[in-house]
């Protein structure tokens, strides 16, 4: 990682709080807290890894992201540009900048579509080019993510979960991007083919100066990817550091609890005992004080009262919790 | 985990020279192309490879639930317990599916009926297959939904399925399938669909269900991480073919066939970060066009004539270990390692 890349994004204190209603008048009687207080940078260059269970709220951070749904609080820059008041050509810029991939690559694509046609939309949309040129684009970039030019006229659903993932890959760099989200690229995916798959993004973003959010529950997949890497708990960031210093030195019990979940492709290392228990509790009434302290092996008396701030541990190593 | 110790208690079942085919418009689909397989008493089986190959498909036959038309059991023989499988009356059938060899499918989601609670359901394979009263049904339902792990078992008998998270509701699957105490228990990928924390508690709850009950288990699963924590023994499948069999240790630590060392080395492992993957060329083959000879021969490194023509049978090496491989007695992972990195 070069740190002298200057930061192309920056997440601070953004909130997202879903409605829940009743009746015909769908009066609001609670809010889903799916993203609560989530700050993050990511710098040029780099991939941040967000790793955490299915609900804990990583979709939503990049919907908000995207401004594909609207934030309850907090802001976003992007190239120290404030996101959310963005209009008119700035915004079309930036929804130039940000792309993401999502993980089911068969209802990614719209079927309709011929591959060659979904990966030109957002060139004609964005008026880049048109005829004889859009095509040849399009052509290159079947080629750039290891397809054929001659898939231009085939149709998603002749493809495999792999290729559907690379025209997707595909579509994404179409607008020449700085920053892609990927949203459990692989986790649909048979090992061989996430091994292309994997690959494939590393050799882009070498290629295109990219950077990715990376989200994965995939703790293997995950250090292979990033720079560095968040936990996410509840709607909350529970730790973040380099990815080396997360797994020679992980420090917040979720993170721990998680590693120590992952099964090793080893026998020899076979996981002794597990460290967590239960399921997620609701994001409706998250626990008062640590929101981890229901299922957490190390819980004292304080955490069920006093809500843990996000610290800086070590340089760049910030954990949420009283005993670290 | 309980740690494996070779077991010469012989097999509960039995695998000889399964054949399943789809007769299709496009043409027959030799979906499983004359496989052996042996599930050792109260062992752990694990079968690994990728979509498509006909995990799923050894599995159903074993139950005999290959859905016919298009599908036929063209040949072989399934022994359980000195009985063929493939030979019994529907009717006695019946009486192993659900009480003596159970099975949990490959999606949660969908094999729970949505509109009756899941109390219901599971009092309801109780009485069918253990002919059981109404009433000992209802108490022996909330005995076994304590005993998979679900708080409050009597509030959660009356919950729909829409109710319960993913985790849960493969924990309900499980319920039903051990319900009657099986001898064997079939898991088509049971954590594919789940995250790691709660794939680890639902294998270790496989785990000491199978410690308590002392059931075989035939595990299926792409993840090689599952494998190496729950299995005893691993087989190998592809393109309708088991290619590598043995005991997980054996396998993990000295493997043989090409497309087992290029499945080890396509995965990120953590602590061994690198550049880039393994990735194993080309792509699998359709199965309405296999290759000649070894079906692994357009992807293998070490493919020689005699692999385009010959197709290499399963043989063991040494004790407790099967390679399908022309070169098997060569190739190994420092000669891997010098073709393949
Ligand atoms: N439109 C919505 N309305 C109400 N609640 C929502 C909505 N979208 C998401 N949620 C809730 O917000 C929380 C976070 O959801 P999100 O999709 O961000 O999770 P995730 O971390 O991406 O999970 P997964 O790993 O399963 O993809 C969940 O409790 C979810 O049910
Ligand atoms: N009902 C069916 N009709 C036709 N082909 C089928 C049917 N079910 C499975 N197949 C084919 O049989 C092969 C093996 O399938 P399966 O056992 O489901 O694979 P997996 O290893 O992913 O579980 C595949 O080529 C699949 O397309
Ligand atoms: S604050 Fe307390 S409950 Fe929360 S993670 Fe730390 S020790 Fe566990
Ligand atoms: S028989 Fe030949 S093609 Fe098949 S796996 Fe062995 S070396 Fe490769
Ligand atoms: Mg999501
Ligand atoms: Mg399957």
């Amino acid at each position: 990682m070069n740190t002298m890349n200057h930061t192309l994004i920056e997440v601070k204190d953004l909130k997202k709080y879903f409605p829940i209603t009743r009746g015909i008048l769908s009066r609001v009687i609670n809010w889903v807290k799916a993203v609560d207080n989530i700050s993050f940078h990511i710098r040029s260059g780099e991939t941040l890894g967000l790793v955490g269970e299915s609900g804990c709220g990583k979709t939503t951070v990049s919907r908000v992201i995207l401004r594909l749904i609207e934030p309850t609080a907090g802001d976003v820059y992007f190239e120290g540009e404030d996101v959310f008041k963005l209009r008119g050509d700035r915004l079309r810029k930036f929804r130039k900048d940000m792309q993401i991939i999502f993980q089911d690559p068969y209802s990614s694509l719209n079927p309709r579509l011929s591959v060659g046609s979904i990966i030109a939309e957002g060139i004609g949309a964005h008026k880049i080019a048109r005829g004889k040129v859009k095509r040849e684009i399009v052509e290159n970039l079947l080629e750039d993510v290891g397809l054929s030019a001659s898939f231009y006229n085939r149709y998603p659903h002749e493809f495999s979960g792999g290729q559907r993932q690379r025209i997707a890959i595909a579509r994404a760099l179409s607008l020449n991007p700085k920053l892609i989200i990927c949203d459990e690229p692989v986790s649909a995916l048979d090992v061989s083919i996430q091994a292309q798959i994997l690959n494939l993004l590393t050799k882009l973003k070498r290629e295109f100066q990219l950077s990715y959010l990376f989200i994965t529950h995939d703790l293997s997949v995950v250090e292979h990817v990033s720079d560095r890497i968040a936990t996410m708990y509840m709607g909350e960031i529970s730790e973040i550091a380099d990815t080396k210093e997360f797994y020679s030195n992980p420090l917040h019990p979720y993170t721990i609890a998680l590693l120590s979940a992952n099964p090793v492709p080893d026998p020899r290392k076979r996981r002794k005992g597990i460290l967590l228990k239960g399921d997620l509790p609701s994001s409706i009434d998250p626990p008062p004080g640590c929101r981890f302290h229901t299922r957490c092996p190390v819980a004292e008396e304080k955490c069920r009262i006093e809500w843990p701030v996000l610290r800086e541990i070590f340089h760049g190593h910030m954990v949420r919790c009283h005993l670290v | 985990m309980k740690n494996y110790t070779p077991d010469n208690r012989g097999p509960i079942l039995e695998i000889k020279d399964l054949k399943v085919y789809f007769d299709t418009d496009e043409g027959l689909i030799k979906a499983v192309d004359g496989i052996d397989l042996k599930i050792m008493k109260g062992t752990t089986l694990g079968l690994v490879g990728e979509s498509g190959c006909g995990k799923s498909i050894t599995c159903l036959s074993i139950l005999r639930l290959i859905p016919s038309p298009p599908g036929i059991i063209a040949g072989g023989e399934i022994i359980y317990k000195g009985r063929n499988l493939l030979k019994l009356s529907e009717r006695d059938m019946e009486d192993i599916r659900g009480n003596e060899i159970s099975m949990i499918f490959q999606e949660p989601m969908t094999s729970l009926n949505p509109v009756f609670t899941i109390g219901d359901q599971i009092k309801e394979a109780i009485i069918l297959h253990q002919k059981k009263g109404y009433s000992e049904a209802q108490g022996l339902t909330v005995q076994i939904l304590d005993k998979v792990g679900i708080p409050s078992p009597e509030i959660r008998i009356k919950n729909y399925p829409h109710q319960m998270s993913g985790g849960m509701k493969q924990r309900i699957m499980i319920a039903m399938a051990i319900s009657c105490t099986p001898e064997i228990l079939i898991a088509d990928e049971p954590t594919t669909a789940l995250d790691v924390t709660i794939q680890a508690q639902i294998l270790d709850l496989i785990q000491s269900l199978q410690d308590e009950l002392g059931m075989s288990i035939l595990i299926v699963t792409h993840n090689l991480g599952v494998v190496a924590n729950i299995a005893t023994h691993v087989a190998i499948m592809y393109a309708s073919k088991i290619v590598e069999y043995g005991s997980v240790e054996e396998i993990f630590e000295n493997p043989k066939h090409p497309y087992t060392l290029g499945l080890f080395t396509s995965i990120p492992i953590i602590g061994e970060k690198k550049e880039n993957l393994y990735v194993i060329p080309g792509n699998v083959p359709n199965p309405l066009a296999f290759p000649n000879g070894c079906k692994f021969w357009p992807r293998c490194l070490f493919a020689t004539e005699i692999c385009k023509v010959h197709e290499p049978p399963i043989e063991e090496i040494k004790e407790d270990h099967k390679v399908a491989c022309h070169f098997k007695l060569w190739i190994n992972k420092y000669v891997w390692k010098e073709k393949a990195v």
